[in-house]
């Protein structure tokens, strides 16, 4: 395991915490992490898989979360490591954690992924209404990706449920504020303010246990 | 972390938070990120926060990545660093894949241009009238066929088989098109031979991230330069050159006399670069015993920035007794051309890429031309003895 720490967060927190396993990056990993970005915009090769020993499983879990699809998990797990490998030369440690920064290329991949599935879906969608040709039963589907978001929801579950909600379809499904107040019928304020106080919250709790 | 952290309005932290999740509007993003530039302490909040994001996927059942998705990773990003030549400092195989990206650029440059032969030999070639000349006068008489190549290349392009046509313009044209294709055809056999062979790596120093590719143009086959050589005819050439005529070697018995290692001189430009007629008063339309051979054409490779560049000779190799010499030539102050020896195949070199130092003056971007030179020492003069063996680029 590459994390260096892993513990559980009790419940006396003023905030439901029930066993949310927090695990925070090592300083030292960040340092391997930023060195090897730095070989690799240096035209090192070697450090991408050394990168990809380090991060390729945790950047998996991210992509398989976001997609619900390991194949496609695979494929936009190529994609990141390959912008990695030419995006290197463009980290800035001012604005990102090593880690945040992979992560996120990561997450835009995906969610780029994912857009473009929900547009051939709502396409066929369409095109099925027009053609009278009945929806496939895919309740099997939504199953397996109900316990998926149940046990990734385990991890939020230290937030108020709008909270969590907020944070989760920004995070996971990269909906804009609007999206989300638009489906979640709520104030865009709102949304705005539940964001912020869920973070803030999330922040206090791992400055609490790991600070 | 520490109680010294600067707390922060609603506001800003609601941006924070936002900026975190990548939920601003570009336009809140850019001042975002103003701020966060000239704030130490909004940088550190934005970090915490950065932080959650790091826990939210850590939190995730990780999956083991495989291996053989590392293999399709290391699979692509070797094809692009083959597209991108970023150069290192030294590099084993970065010469074949240099010539691979030139050769690409050839056939880029046609497909997008169309343009004939006979421009660019017009513009690239010294005695471009000469060497243009029988190829137009055959056009101006109607149906034609190119002449064959002396040395057929494998993936030579098939025969001219050209349908008798009798308006002229299109009969020049496509007889353009058709050495176009040819000088193609035949780049892209040398390619391979080259690329079969292994040529033997070349390096070139760190730093060199932009490159100038260009061709030059044969005026003689390497074998048929030495052999021109080994009959010590090396000074009409360079007369030649001097003059504007035909670069190719000439026989003997028209050797012009040029002291060998005279001192360092310089020719006049128009008559070097330019198409005029010759100052010596030769007929410039006279046929040249040396003939343009298009397939093997050199390549050049050239970095204005830090004057980085080679030049591969595709099908030659250096003798023991001759070395290619490149020269660079540039305007000087006064407009004339100045000649400077920039680098040169070694004694025991195995292959004819040969990489130099020319940086960029204030004239301007050199132009570079190849001379073949004895192995004596000659080859570090400061001036060209030998023959031309590949000219200037075209502009």
């Amino acid at each position: 395991m590459p994390f260096a720490r892993s513990q559980n967060i009790q419940s006396d927190s003023p905030i439901p915490f029930p066993g949310f396993e927090v695990r925070l990056l090592d300083p030292a990993d960040a340092a391997t992490d930023a060195r090897l970005l730095a070989e690799l915009a240096a035209g090192q090769s070697g450090a991408l898989a050394e990168l990809y020993r380090r991060r390729g499983s945790a950047l998996l879990g991210l992509l398989t979360r976001i997609l619900g699809d390991d194949r496609e998990a695979e494929e936009a797990l190529q994609d990141t490591f390959v912008q990695l490998w030419r995006r290197a030369g463009s980290y800035d440690a001012a604005s990102a954690g090593p880690f945040t920064w992979m992560v996120m290329i990561a997450r835009g991949l995906a969610l780029d992924r994912l857009r473009r599935r929900n547009r051939q879906a709502a396409a066929l969608d369409e095109y099925r209404i027009s053609t009278g040709i009945p929806e496939v039963d895919d309740r099997f589907a939504r199953i397996v990706e109900e316990e998926s978001s149940g046990r990734v929801s385990q991890a939020l579950s230290l937030l108020p449920a709008e909270q969590r909600e907020a944070i989760e379809l920004a995070f996971w499904r990269g909906c804009t504020q609007e999206e989300i107040a638009r489906d979640t019928r709520t104030p865009l304020g709102t949304i705005k303010a539940r964001i912020r106080r869920g973070m803030l919250a999330l922040r206090h709790k791992l400055k609490e246990r790991h600070g | 972390m520490d109680s010294a952290v600067k707390t922060f309005d609603l506001i800003t932290e609601e941006e924070a938070s936002l900026y975190v999740l990548e939920l601003l509007p570009p336009d809140e993003v850019r001042r975002f990120g103003r701020r966060l530039e000239g704030d130490a302490s909004l940088r550190e909040l934005v970090r915490e926060l950065q932080g959650n994001i790091d826990s939210l996927v850590l939190a995730q059942p990780f999956r083991p990545a495989p291996l053989h998705v590392w293999g399709r990773i290391a699979t692509e990003v070797k094809e692009a660093e083959t597209r991108t030549i970023p150069f290192p400092v030294r590099f084993g195989t970065w010469g074949l894949r240099l010539l691979a990206a030139a050769a690409c650029l050839a056939l880029g440059a046609f497909l997008q241009s169309r343009r004939g032969p006979l421009v660019y030999l017009e513009r690239a070639l010294p005695e471009a009238p000469r060497a243009a000349g029988p190829l137009v006068e055959v056009a101006r008489q109607g149906p034609i066929a190119l002449p064959e190549p002396a040395s057929p290349t494998p993936h030579e392009a098939p025969a001219n088989s050209l349908a008798p046509v009798t308006e002229p313009g299109v009969v020049l044209e496509a007889i353009r098109l058709q050495e176009q294709v040819r000088v193609l055809a035949s780049q892209v056999a040398a390619l391979n031979q080259v690329l079969t062979r292994q040529v033997q790596p070349v390096s070139l120093p760190a730093g060199v991230t932009r490159l100038q590719v260009f061709r030059l143009a044969n005026t003689n086959t390497p074998a048929t330069s030495r052999a021109e050589a080994e009959t010590r005819s090396w000074p009409d050439t360079l007369a030649a050159l001097a003059t504007g005529q035909s670069a190719s070697t000439r026989h003997p018995s028209d050797s012009v006399a040029l002291e060998s290692g005279a001192e360092p001189r310089e020719l006049e430009r128009e008559k070097v670069a330019g198409n005029e007629v010759a100052a010596n008063g030769a007929d410039p339309a006279t046929p040249s015993n040396g003939r343009l051979l298009n397939e093997a054409q050199p390549i050049g490779f050239y970095d204005e920035e830090t004057g980085r560049g080679a030049i591969a000779l595709l099908n030659a190799t250096p003798s023991a007794q001759q070395n290619f010499v490149v020269w660079s030539q540039t305007a000087g102050a006064d407009g004339s051309a100045v000649l400077q020896n920039v680098g040169a195949t070694s004694a025991d070199a195995s292959s004819t890429v040969i990489s130099f130092n020319a940086p960029t003056t204030s004239a301007g971007t050199p132009n570079f031309f190849v001379t073949l030179e004895p192995a004596d020492g000659t080859a570090g003069s400061a001036v060209p003895t030998g023959p031309v063996v590949a000219l200037p680029p075209q502009p």
